[in-house]
C-alpha cells in the first residue's frame, strides 16, 4: 500500500480525494471498529462513527482550523473516541473505562458542535436529494444568485415569474419534508 | 403563514420591500418561533450548497458498501472451500466460468444493446418560447433543426456560437448522431472543463456513452465509475451499467 504523509492526507481530504479516502479507510477503518466494538459498539456504530470523523475533519481543513499535534492516526482516533463517548451518554451506557485501542488527546468542545451542524445539514441535504432533479436545479440556481430570467433559459421554464413561483414550491416542498422527518425533533430539541 | 413563510424566504433573498422588512425584523425579535423558522431556511440554504459535504458523504458511503462486498465475498468463498459443499462450489465456479465466457465471447453485442438502452439524444430546451431572447437567435434556429433531427444544419448554428456552453453540449450530441466520436468527445469535455454551467452531469453522462458507442471500454469504466460515485442524476444508471461491463 502506497503511504502517504500527514500533509498529504489534509490535502486529499480537503479535496475529497479518492486515493486517500481508500488510503485513510485502509489504514485506520480497523482500529476504529475495534474501538467500537469492544465498547458496546456494532459494526454499523463504526461506519457511522468513522464516516462522522471523516467529515469534521473535513470541515476543520475547510475552515483553515486544523493544525495536527499528533500523528494523522492518533487524531482520528480521538475524533472517533470522543463521538463515541458521545454516543454512549446518549444512550446511558457511558462507562468510565473504556477499552481503548489506540493513542489518543484531549480534543476542545468544537468538534461536537461541528458534529452537530453536520448532523442538521445531513438531515437537510437528504430531503434536498429527495426533490425532483428540476426542483434541486431551481433551487440551486437561484441560491447560486443566477438571474430568473437566466434559470427560465437554462430549465426551459416559461417565465422568470414561472420560475420565482417554481422556487417557492420547491423549497416549501424541502421544508414540509424536513419538519416531518422524525430526526428533525431529535435535532432541534 | 403562507405570508409569512413567503416574506422570511424574500428576506433571506434580499428582496423583501421595506414596508415588510421593518414587521419581520420586529416580530424576528419577539416571537421565538419566527425567530427559529428564519434560521432553519437560513441554515437549509447553506446545507443545499454545500455540494463538498454531499459529494464526501456520498464517497464514504460508497467505500463502505464497496468494503462490505469484498469482505462478505471473501468469506463466502473461505466457507465454501472449507465446507463439504465443495462439489457445489465448483459446480457455480463452473455457471460464473460460462456466464463469463458468454459475456466476453458477446461483448459487442452487450455494448451495442448497452447503447440502445442508455442513449437517447438530450431534449432540446427552450421547449417553450415565451421569452424573447433576441440576442440567441442562432440558438432558436438551431433547436429548430435539432428538433427535426437535421443534426447537419443545426451543427452549424450551434458551430456559429464557439464557446457558448448550451451551443457546446448540443453539438456534442449532434455529432453523436453523425457518429462524429471524437469531436463529440471534444464538445463534452469543454463543458466539462468548464465547470460551472448546468450541462455538467449530461456531458459526463454522454462521455460515458460515447466510449462505450467507440468500444472504448476501459475509459468507459473508468467514466462510469465516476459518475457512479458523484451525486449525479445518473450515478443508479452508471451502476447499472457497470455491472454489465465488470
Amino acid at each position: 500500500m502506497q503511504e502517504f504523509k500527514a500533509e498529504e492526507i489534509l490535502e486529499g481530504l480537503r479535496n475529497r480525494n479518492t486515493e486517500i479516502l481508500d488510503f485513510i479507510y485502509d489504514k485506520y477503518f480497523y482500529q476504529i471498529k475495534v474501538f467500537i466494538n469492544q465498547n458496546n459498539g456494532t459494526e454499523e456504530d463504526a461506519k457511522d462513527i468513522y464516516q462522522d470523523a471523516i467529515l469534521i475533519i473535513y470541515q476543520k481543513i475547510r475552515q483553515n482550523n486544523l493544525t495536527l499535534k499528533c500523528s494523522f492516526n492518533t487524531y482520528l482516533y480521538s475524533v472517533c473516541r470522543l463521538l463515541w463517548l458521545k454516543q454512549l451518554e446518549k444512550r446511558k451506557l457511558k462507562q468510565v473505562f473504556l477499552e481503548e485501542s489506540g493513542k489518543f488527546i484531549d480534543l476542545n468542545e468544537d468538534i461536537l458542535s461541528i458534529d452537530e451542524r453536520n448532523e442538521r445539514y445531513k438531515l437537510y441535504q437528504d430531503h434536498f436529494q429527495k426533490l425532483s432533479y428540476n426542483c434541486q436545479k431551481i433551487l440551486e440556481l437561484f441560491l447560486a444568485r443566477i438571474q430568473l430570467k437566466e434559470i427560465a433559459y437554462l430549465l426551459g421554464l416559461k417565465s422568470d415569474l414561472y420560475v420565482k413561483k417554481r422556487k417557492h414550491q420547491c423549497k416549501e416542498k424541502l421544508i414540509a419534508s424536513i419538519k416531518n422527518d422524525p430526526r428533525f425533533k431529535e435535532i432541534t430539541n | 403563514m403562507e405570508k409569512l413563510y413567503q416574506n422570511i424566504e424574500d428576506y433571506l433573498d434580499g428582496n423583501l420591500p421595506d414596508e415588510n422588512l421593518n414587521d419581520l425584523i420586529n416580530l424576528k425579535k419577539n416571537n421565538d418561533l419566527v425567530n427559529r423558522e428564519i434560521q432553519l431556511r437560513k441554515e437549509v440554504n447553506l446545507a443545499i450548497q454545500d455540494s463538498g459535504m454531499m459529494d464526501l458523504r456520498e464517497k464514504l458511503e460508497m467505500q463502505h458498501k464497496r468494503h462490505v462486498s469484498n469482505y462478505s465475498f471473501i468469506h463466502i468463498s473461505r466457507d465454501l472451500v472449507k465446507s463439504w459443499h465443495l462439489a457445489a462450489a465448483s459446480f457455480s465456479l463452473i455457471l460464473v466460468v460460462g456466464g463469463l465466457w458468454y459475456i466476453l465471447s458477446n461483448k459487442p453485442y452487450s455494448t451495442e444493446k448497452l447503447v440502445t438502452k442508455y442513449y437517447k439524444p438530450a431534449h432540446p430546451i427552450l421547449q417553450v418560447r415565451s421569452v424573447d431572447f433576441n440576442s440567441d437567435d442562432a440558438l432558436k434556429e438551431a433547436f429548430n433543426y435539432y428538433r427535426q433531427n437535421d443534426y447537419i444544419n443545426a451543427l452549424k448554428y450551434f458551430n456559429s456560437l464557439e464557446n457558448q456552453i448550451t451551443a457546446r453540449f448540443y453539438s456534442g450530441i449532434c455529432y453523436i448522431e453523425l457518429e462524429k466520436f471524437s469531436k463529440a468527445i471534444e464538445a463534452f469535455e469543454y463543458v466539462i472543463n468548464d465547470k460551472d454551467n448546468l450541462f455538467v452531469e449530461q456531458a459526463d453522462w454522454y462521455l460515458g456513452l460515447i466510449y462505450l458507442m467507440n468500444n472504448q471500454k476501459s475509459n468507459a469504466i473508468t467514466q462510469f465509475e465516476k459518475i457512479s460515485t458523484s451525486k449525479s442524476y445518473y450515478a443508479k444508471q452508471a451502476v447499472d451499467i457497470l455491472k454489465y461491463l465488470k
